[in-house]
């Protein structure tokens, strides 16, 4: 038997796979139901799974809707500079998480400034829910945005060409050629940059400890109960993660 | 018509440079260069998708230099057509269409209309990833004449066709050109493509328009033979006769031996056309033996060239210098020429 550079490459390959599943495996074996049903059903686990996983698709909304004409201005236009702007853009995903809760608490605490502008709109950042979407999507920027503007720059410049000699505005050639072209990117960007953002926690512990949201409370619970009940708790918000993975992955993949 | 003025247009380290063309009504003017002259450049700017630095365009006498491409009523088939590929064929067609705000019913009609046209009705709820090249071409041009635009911009429109489609894509689009009589732009490096497509060519090189003009006036222009090649690019109107074509060329019958009807480019290479010694007939199979008055023995290293004239038919021929002592081929002396039925290349044609 040969045994050739694949042959090696693989055996080692194998042991990196199963570093990855075991952990896996020995969490969703290794926690009992009767505990999910006691930790990771009961109200304070309900809610904060309710706040996680809506402040990290608020957070996804907000970085889609600011996103999308960033991404596509960085695509297309060419300007001294871009090149300084997309490493800033890129920034969060080097800056320790508890700092960059540090630098938002002391960017728009409701005494600062901006902060006190939003807190007029009862946007409160400090211990608030807003803090949490926050949190979530100062991290997850650069995922959507890096996403959306591979998607932008993956469109055939002469289909927008082509829409506007027809007589398209720019406006009406975003939406009818750029925008559906660029689906498959939003769609990625958007559940990458939403499993980002429930992830989080580092942050949050920060900016807004309260109301509690799941990362914060398997923390608390961990803290409090030990082990058992932490991975009780985090069942549940594992395995809608892996559902909704799964589901946008999947059927999108059906669809290309 | 379309005016190009005293056109600049900065791109880096290219320019395009001091170019002036008009295309009247009609008018199907071919843009011919090698890669890297600025074609597709003059195309995109000609579009208003790139900002000339001097200079004007104006289309039917409106300056529209300033405005926004969706405002100049130019269309644009690109290279490899770029169809929508979301959206049907038939949403592809009507796309102009909708954007003008036309009924669903006048979007139907007219769709039908010119589907019919270009002989893709059949193809209106398929995919764009579903058809072949030469199905996109037709596509692609359904989508920019359905607007009626001022003139229809191509950039290579044939480059992504196999090389065996081309020719009949070719006669294709001639014969739409022909019957809706559009005002074209088309841009390609394919010498061939130019002289059976162009009304008029315009050489480009290094950004600057370098000749413009009919196939004949070219043909006979120093400068413009390095773009056309060596080949002898006649006009001509083709006929079957007994199992061969009869190219009438001027006052001259030629027999090919390709088969093809009506018109036609004839391409002779210069090494096809023999050259005997004149006062006896040639013992030779060749189908076409002429007289010829020499006009010029130029010497082109490692070969003379030698160009002939015949019933105002203009022909080049390579002689080497041993052939051309033992000939004694001059300037002004009248000799016989002979050409084989399988020399004369028709375009379009099908191969013997």
């Amino acid at each position: 038997m040969r045994f050739d550079v694949f042959r090696a490459f693989g055996i080692f390959g194998a042991f990196l796979i199963l570093f990855l599943l075991i952990p896996i495996i020995s969490f969703v074996m290794g926690t009992d139901p009767g505990d999910v049903v006691k930790y990771g059903l009961d109200d304070a686990a309900l809610n904060a799974l309710a706040v996680g996983i809506s402040a990290s698709l608020l957070s996804t909304i907000f970085l889609l809707i600011s996103g999308i004409p960033l991404s596509y201005f960085l695509a297309r236009r060419e300007f001294h500079g871009k090149g300084l702007l997309k490493a800033l853009i890129d920034l969060p995903l080097v800056i320790p998480h508890g700092v960059a809760g540090i630098m938002l608490l002391m960017a728009y605490n409701s005494r600062a400034p901006i902060g006190s502008l939003l807190s007029k709109a009862g946007v409160v950042i400090e211990d608030g829910f807003y803090g949490i979407v926050v949190a979530m999507a100062f991290v997850s920027a650069p995922i959507m945005i890096g996403s959306l503007v591979d998607g932008f720059n993956s469109i055939d410049l002469n289909l927008e060409y082509v829409a506007r000699s027809l007589g398209a505005s720019e406006w009406r050639t975003f939406i009818e050629v750029t925008l559906p072209l660029s689906l498959r990117f939003i769609i990625t960007g958007s559940l990458l940059s939403w499993g980002r953002g429930i992830s989080e926690v580092g942050a949050i512990l920060i900016v807004a400890y309260y109301p509690k949201s799941m990362n914060v409370l398997i923390m608390d619970r961990f803290w409090t109960h030990g082990l058992r009940a932490a991975s009780a708790t985090a069942l549940p918000l594992f395995l809608i993660s892996i559902a909704i993975f799964m589901i946008v992955r999947f059927s999108w993949r059906e669809r290309r | 018509m379309i005016e190009v003025r005293n056109l600049r247009v900065d791109l880096g380290d290219f320019s395009l440079k001091d170019i002036d063309l008009s295309v009247r009504d009609g008018e199907y003017l071919v843009v011919m260069g090698p890669t890297g002259a600025g074609k597709t450049l003059l195309l995109q700017t000609i579009l208003g998708f790139v900002e000339p630095k001097e200079g004007k365009i104006i289309v039917d006498g409106r300056d529209v230099t300033k405005l926004p491409p969706e405002m100049r009523e130019l269309s644009y088939v690109p290279q490899e057509y770029a169809l929508f590929p979301h959206m049907s064929v038939f949403d592809n067609i009507a796309f102009g269409l909708k954007v003008r705000g036309a009924s669903s019913a006048e979007v139907r009609e007219r769709v039908r209309e010119i589907s019919e046209i270009l002989r893709i009705s059949h193809l209106l709820g398929r995919k764009p990833i579903t058809l072949s090249g030469g199905e996109k071409q037709r596509v692609a041009l359904a989508r920019a004449l359905i607007t009626e635009p001022k003139a229809v911009l191509m950039d290579e429109p044939l480059s992504a066709i196999h090389r065996s489609l081309r020719e009949e894509l070719q006669a294709f689009l001639k014969e739409i050109h022909s019957r809706l009589g559009f005002t074209a732009i088309h841009v390609t490096h394919d010498h061939l493509e130019a002289s059976y497509l162009g009304d008029r060519i315009a050489l480009i090189a290094g950004g600057r328009v370098v000749k413009i003009g009919r196939l004949e006036e070219l043909r006979d222009d120093p400068e413009a033979s390095d773009f056309i090649g060596p080949e002898n690019i006649l006009r001509g109107r083709a006929e079957r006769k007994e199992g061969f074509t009869i190219v009438r060329v001027n006052d001259i019958e030629f027999i090919s031996a390709y088969e093809s009807e009506g018109d036609v480019l004839v391409i002779v290479r210069p090494e096809d056309i023999f050259v005997h010694p004149s006062g006896e007939l040639p013992k030779v199979s060749a189908r076409n033996v002429l007289e010829a008055r020499v006009l010029t023995v130029r010497y082109r290293p490692p070969i003379y060239e030698i160009s002939l004239e015949t019933s105002g038919v203009k022909l080049r021929s390579f002689l080497t210098k041993q052939a051309l002592e033992e000939l004694d081929v001059r300037e002004g002396r009248r000799i016989l020429i002979s050409m084989k039925a399988s020399a004369l290349k028709l375009l379009p044609s099908v191969r013997p």
